[in-house]
């Protein structure tokens, strides 16, 4: 008897958990609303099914429970009632399929019209490319990837230098316009998935697949790997926004071509020396930083993590946030540096730096001081740290801290202990890389979860400080002094 | 019933033949340890699947406690993360439920069922087990060696499975692919010896269609596994080599930690159709001996027979068949050619068809039954509505552009939990229970199994059903964790929390489960030979635990299937298989 | 009596018409019945990896493995040593006790002789491709020529056995029961290896390929 009542308890609240709990779909925001069509008529067959027969079970349970006296009816079989249950089935199996296939017809075929974008994915982070006036892709290959062209596109092919290259994990996309996306990656499987336009698709190297939608909210959405890729598979995450024409026009106005991205690496040191004057009042002549002032020493800082942080005080994406006190103080500097090429010119006038402290102009800076700076934390034990640097940080700073350019991640070796504390601290607290744009700020928000307490992180940066090999040269210059 | 004579020209008696011979140990090794009776074996078997089994149980729970409670724990980290969601999958599919379902149940119970003394290559059974234990010890290794076990998803894809970036992607996925390799050996030698047990050593009179649909089951997932198998030490090979030797079967160029690597040409798709030409087959090698089992537990426990024989046994050899040609829909989204998508979701659906008619047939035995509700019946009852349930949550994801929205999601890791993990496990306990006192000789705790049940069953629903919504919801699988995203409200941590608590609660019914398995064997009540009244041939012998050769001096003869309950016109509700027919005394029946 | 297709399970019956089958029996027509068994199952291992090598040729990027012409004599190496197993399984039927031991003896000679050739085309091999084995039609030359070489070294167990029993044992018919087994394995993987070879390793038969299955 129990469990008769227990399993139309389950039964029943499985039908009312269905329809009364408020988790369900996320709105849809593209075209795919015949998948939310199948799905529904899915759950309403597999529903009475599923109802009808657990129902069928509680009432045999009651009704044919043992009493002494009853004896089982002895049946070996009905061929007449098996044919009809099968009929039954098919036709409510076939209900189901017909309208599925009809649906995945589509899926398989983009319409013409549709825009190609291609997507790249690799290991944790999204780059994106569009045609551009030819209308046609340029051709690539992973022997071409560099840092200097992470979309890996054949220098050699014409069609390729007028393609839109965005080096940023955000994408944006024309409301009301069909889009196939083709999905290539250079090392692993990956998969795009945007929840609100239900399709999604994987990434596989060696070819390109491909998935389409058209997008028909306007709104922003979050870009997900679905597959698993690695460690960092959980904070693999980017952005779509789908614009009205005039706010997409603006956008796509702004990115730059293959071309282009290959022009600014011709730096002008001269113009970045000028622009640097202003950053050096803090971070020093020679990049060293200053730790009073919050200044982090820049000399030997990843130049494409410097880039993209300029362009992220910038465009108020880092160091908007109220309490972060330092990163409100930079963005306003960022701001004197017009465009691309002026951050380009000025990392590169950072990459030339000594990072070495001007002794010659301040006398009262002793050797113990510059040493000091770059000697391993004292206030962590770096032993336990060791293992999650190891099996989680190092799997994108590299095992050493030299920084993986693929991964975007910056080398850390070489970093004070005190800047790298302040800035994990911030991931955590959200004070840093909580901008919907921040993509990258959110996966190191994530991660920095990994280290549960202050002292963890203590630790942590303990462990980092200790990677830096680069400790004789400081030495050598105070001596020479 | 009408007394009538035999008719002595119609029936040959059991002759005097010289029977098969029987291995005696003649040490305490040979007897406990590498013992060649399968009985001894299956006990070995099931007691080392179990035993890892609890290693991946304690693994769920810290990936529980993670997903629960993020953050809160020190010893938990992405990669580790990762790690035990690897383990977990590949012990629980593996190393438990093929395992014990196989290597235990077949072992134990085909020779007894079909009225053997033995398996036909005792010797070969003994070794079996070793190469399995190797394989497991193997497998436990990998949490040993440096970098610790692979952690690239049970599914082991190429090319993250042998790059870093993913966990134990130096030692840890070899060990992997070892363990798997010799897992795959051992399994062979044992295979064989099931099926051809099934089909050179039944006793007379049981013919194919008499055979206990418990056999039916086991012979079907073997071949089943036989021929799935291949396909696994095929990639685990390939793969091997792409690590040892740099071959590139299924590299292609690309860029690793920034650098390009050593391999050209190589295609990753190719080790998702081998994987799945397996993983597909290996769903039905864990629920095909279920299916089995619980239709002799639902028949036996509603004293009525098993509805359907024939329909059942051919529902099982058109789900083997066709388990073969539905590998892809596992990869609808993973970059295949989309145009593969129509024929594996028509094959996938039309699987449903003869899996539905099982499901019909188990319940019309209940219809007109006589139910009683004992722990193996309790037990059926929830395989039921977890199968159901784990099957209707099939047909979404076996529809191709249904799956869409719903693949890589926490909805299929919900629904092959319902369908192949607590649904045969479901079958397990129960068939535990029901065969304890022939295995023991004494009964089980009540209480204790009780509290067993209902925590298990209605714990575990508690677990999975909610988790299908989170999928719904769009929370990816094999995620550290979900914050951050703009789609999610945050109630659906307290969901993620909630499951935690009733995943813990049901582990801990678990550690009850073991105490009271171990307990009762020294301490439980004494049972008799027969206390179920069933009518299959391994409750017939003649002590119990059956002894070393399973039966007394003579084979038993068959004369009848192993559904004869309730039989009209005889008095008692149920008939042994080696009872004569037209006889009031059955004294064939020891 | 007992068709599966037919057979109405419900129904009891009188008992079974036919007398019990010996012990021995049932080992003999088990061991067969296993090896049968065996053999499916070798059989879908070799498939899969011969579609994987198909699947494979079909891509642009395809290079066909060098050609070594010691293949050619090792096939008629492993030709001869099938030869002799079915003398040797002819001989045992006819009683012939001498001249099967000196088959079995000789088949085995040209098994471990056709290994020997088997290793002795690999090392041509390596030197040919400079130990470089990132092209994937290598790659699975050495993967289905070794696993190929296994099954044979593995059959070697079962033939020395054989052969140990021909030369300790008097009864002819135990005696052919392990020939006939050896017999059988001998000739399939004889005949696997036709097809290995003949398909994929002499020169470059993609276009054969392509119309055996099916997609020209």
């Amino acid at each position: 008897m129990l469990i008769a009542i227990i399993l139309l308890i389950l039964v029943l609240g499985t039908v009312a958990f269905h329809f009364l709990s408020p988790w369900y779909f996320t709105p849809i925001a593209s075209n795919w609303s015949s998948m939310d069509d199948t799905i529904t008529l899915t759950f309403v067959v597999t529903g009475l099914g599923f109802v009808l027969v657990n129902v069928f079970i509680a009432y045999c349970l009651i009704k044919f429970r043992h009493k002494p006296d009853r004896r089982a009816e002895y049946e070996p079989e009905s061929i007449k009632m098996e044919t009809w249950l099968t009929i039954g089935t098919t036709v409510a199996i076939s209900a189901m399929l017909a309208p599925g296939l009809l649906v995945w017809a589509d899926v398989v075929t983009p319409p013409d019209d549709a825009t190609e974008i291609e997507v790249l994915a690799r290991q944790w982070n999204w780059s994106y490319r569009l045609p551009g006036e030819d209308g046609q892709l340029g051709a690539v290959a992973v022997s071409h990837t560099s840092s200097d062209n992470p979309l890996g596109i054949d220098p050699s092919d014409p069609l390729g230098q007028d393609d839109i290259v965005i080096y940023d994990p955000v994408l944006h996309l024309k409301v009301d316009e069909a889009v196939t996306f083709l999905l290539r990656s250079n090392d692993v499987l990956h998969n795009f998935t945007v929840p609100q336009f239900r399709v999604k698709m994987d990434f596989v190297p060696g070819q390109v697949s491909y998935i389409w939608a058209e997008p028909n909210e306007v709104g922003s959405y979050d870009l997900l790997c679905e597959e698993l890729c690695g460690v960092g598979h959980y904070a693999m995450r980017g952005r779509v926004i789908v614009d009205s024409d005039e706010s997409y026009a603006a956008w796509i106005a702004d990115q730059p071509t293959f071309a282009e991205t290959q022009v600014e690496l011709n730096t002008n040191l001269m113009a970045g020396e000028s622009s640097y004057a202003v950053c050096s009042s803090c971070h020093g002549v020679n990049g060293e930083g200053n730790k009073a002032m919050h200044a982090p020493g820049l000399a030997g800082m990843d130049a494409e993590y410097m880039r993209r942080q300029l362009r992220h005080f910038k465009r108020g994406v880092r160091g908007a946030d109220e309490s972060d006190t330092w990163g409100r103080t930079m963005a306003p500097m960022a701001m004197m540096l017009a465009d691309a090429s002026a951050i380009n010119n000025v990392v590169s006038y950072i990459g030339t730096l000594s990072g070495q402290h001007d002794f010659n102009a301040d006398t009262s800076y002793g050797l113990s001081q510059a040493v000091a700076r770059f000697e391993p934390s004292a206030s962590g034990d770096p032993s336990k740290s060791a293992a999650l640097y190891g099996s989680t940080c190092g799997e994108c700073h590299g095992a050493s801290g030299e920084g993986v350019w693929t991964v975007n991640a910056p080398a850390l070796a070489g970093l004070e202990g005190w800047y790298l504390a302040e800035q994990i601290k911030n991931f955590r607290d959200g004070v840093r890389g909580r901008h919907a744009d921040d993509l990258y700020g959110l996966q190191m928000g994530l991660v920095s979860n990994t280290m549960t307490d202050d002292q963890a992180i203590e630790d942590m940066v303990a462990y980092i400080t200790t990677l830096d090999k680069n400790l004789e040269a400081p030495v050598k210059l105070a001596q020479q002094r | 019933m009408e007394h009538i004579a035999h008719d002595e020209t119609s029936f040959v008696r059991p002759a005097e033949v010289g029977e098969m011979e029987l291995y005696h140990a003649k040490t305490w090794l040979g007897k406990y340890v590498f013992s060649q009776d399968a009985k001894t074996i299956a006990i070995q078997y099931a007691a080392t699947a179990i035993a890892i089994g609890m290693v991946a149980l304690v693994l769920s729970w810290v990936m529980r406690l993670q997903l629960g409670f993020p953050d809160a724990f020190d010893f938990i980290d992405p990669s580790s993360y990762l790690q035990f969601v690897t383990m977990h999958g590949m012990i629980m599919v593996i190393y438990l439920l093929t395992a014990l379902l196989l290597g235990g149940f077949g072992n134990y119970l085909i020779p007894l069922m079909v009225g053997a003394r033995d398996m036909v290559f005792p010797w070969l059974n003994m070794i079996s087990f070793w190469v399995y234990f190797t394989a497991v010890v193997l497998l436990a290794a990998s949490f040993f060696v440096g970098g610790g076990s692979t952690g690239a998803g049970w599914t082991l894809y190429p090319p993250q499975a042998i790059l870093p970036g993913t966990p134990g992607s130096e030692t840890g996925i070899l060990l992997m692919l070892a363990s798997l390799a010799v897992f795959i050996i051992g399994f062979t030698m044992g295979g064989l010896n099931y099926v051809v047990t099934i089909l050179q050593a039944r006793t007379r009179g049981m013919t194919l269609m008499r055979m206990p649909l418990t056999v039916w089951g086991i012979f079907v997932a073997t071949v089943l596994a036989l021929f799935a198998f291949p396909a696994l030490f095929v990639s685990a090979i390939m793969m091997s080599l792409d690590v040892l030797l740099g071959t590139s079967f299924f590299m292609p160029a690309i860029m690793t930690m920034g650098n390009e690597a050593d391999h050209v040409g190589g295609n990753p798709l190719l080790f998702q159709h081998l994987f799945w030409f397996f993983g597909h087959p290996e769903v039905y090698i864990v629920a095909l001996p279920a299916f089995g089992i619980v239709s002799d537990l639902i028949s036996i426990h509603a004293r009525n027979n098993i509805f359907g024989y024939r329909m059942m046994v051919w529902a099982i050899i058109a789900i083997a068949f066709l388990s073969f040609i539905v590998w892809a829909h596992h990869m609808y989204t993973v970059g295949m050619n989309p145009y593969f998508g129509f024929f594996f979701a028509t094959t996938t659906l039309i699987i449903a068809v003869p899996t539905a008619l099982k499901v019909y047939n188990w319940v019309l035995t209940l219809w007109q039954g006589n139910i009683h509700l004992t722990i193996p019946m309790l037990f059926s009852i929830a395989f039921l509505l977890f199968f159901i349930n784990g099957g209707m949550t099939g047909l979404f994801l076996g529809n191709a552009s249904v799956s869409m929205p719903l693949s890589d999601t926490l909805f299929v890791v919900a629904h092959f939990h319902m369908v192949m993990a607590v649904a045969p496990v479901m079958v397990v306990c129960g068939a535990i229970y029901h065969w304890y006192p022939k295995i023991t000789g004494r009964w089980y705790h009540e209480g204790m199994a009780r509290f067993h049940f209902w925590v298990t069953f209605v714990g575990s629903y508690l677990v999975f059903l909610p988790m299908h919504y989170l999928g719904i919801m769009g929370v990816p699988r094999r995620y550290f964790e979900i914050t951050g995203t703009s789609f999610l409200p945050d109630s659906a941590q307290t969901v993620n929390a909630s499951i935690t608590i009733a995943a813990l609660v049901v582990g801990f019914a678990q550690l009850v489960f073991i105490y009271n398995l171990i307990f009762s064997a020294m301490k439980g009540k004494k049972a008799p030979g027969n206390p179920w009244n069933a009518t299959s041939l391994e409750w017939q012998t003649e002590h119990t635990p059956p002894q070393h050769g399973n039966f007394g001096k003579e084979l038993p003869c068959v004369y009848r299937w192993a559904y004869d309950f309730s039989v009209p016109g005889v008095e008692d509700d149920f008939i042994p298989q080696n009872v004569p027919p037209r006889t009031t005394t059955p004294e064939a029946a020891s | 009596m007992s068709n599966i297709f037919t057979e109405q399970p419900w129904i009891a019956d009188a008992g079974p018409l036919t007398p019990a089958l010996s012990g021995a029996q049932i080992s003999v027509n088990a061991r067969r019945s296993a090896l049968k068994m065996l053999l499916s199952v070798v059989s879908v291992f070799f498939l899969l990896m011969i579609v994987a090598y198909g699947g494979r040729m079909l891509y642009q990027d395809w290079r066909p493995t060098p050609q070594i012409n010691l293949l050619w004599g090792n096939t008629g190496v492993l030709l001869l040593s099938s030869l002799c197993l079915q003398a040797a399984l002819l001989w045992a039927r006819a009683g012939k006790t001498d001249w099967v031991r000196g088959a079995l003896i000789g088949a085995g000679i040209l098994t471990v002789l056709f290994l020997v050739g088997q290793v002795a085309a690999w090392q041509q091999l390596i030197s040919m491709v400079l130990g470089d084995f990132s092209n994937p039609s290598v790659g699975f030359f050495f993967m289905i020529t070794g696993i190929h070489g296994l099954h044979m070294a593995g059959g070697m167990v079962a033939l020395m056995r054989a052969i140990k029993r021909a030369f300790t044992q008097s009864d002819i018919q135990s005696i052919e029961h392990n020939v006939s087994n050896c017999a059988l394995y001998w000739h399939y993987l004889l005949g696997v290896w036709l097809l290995v070879f003949g398909l994929l390793f002499t020169g470059d038969n993609f276009e054969v390929l392509l119309k055996i299955c099916g997609f020209i």
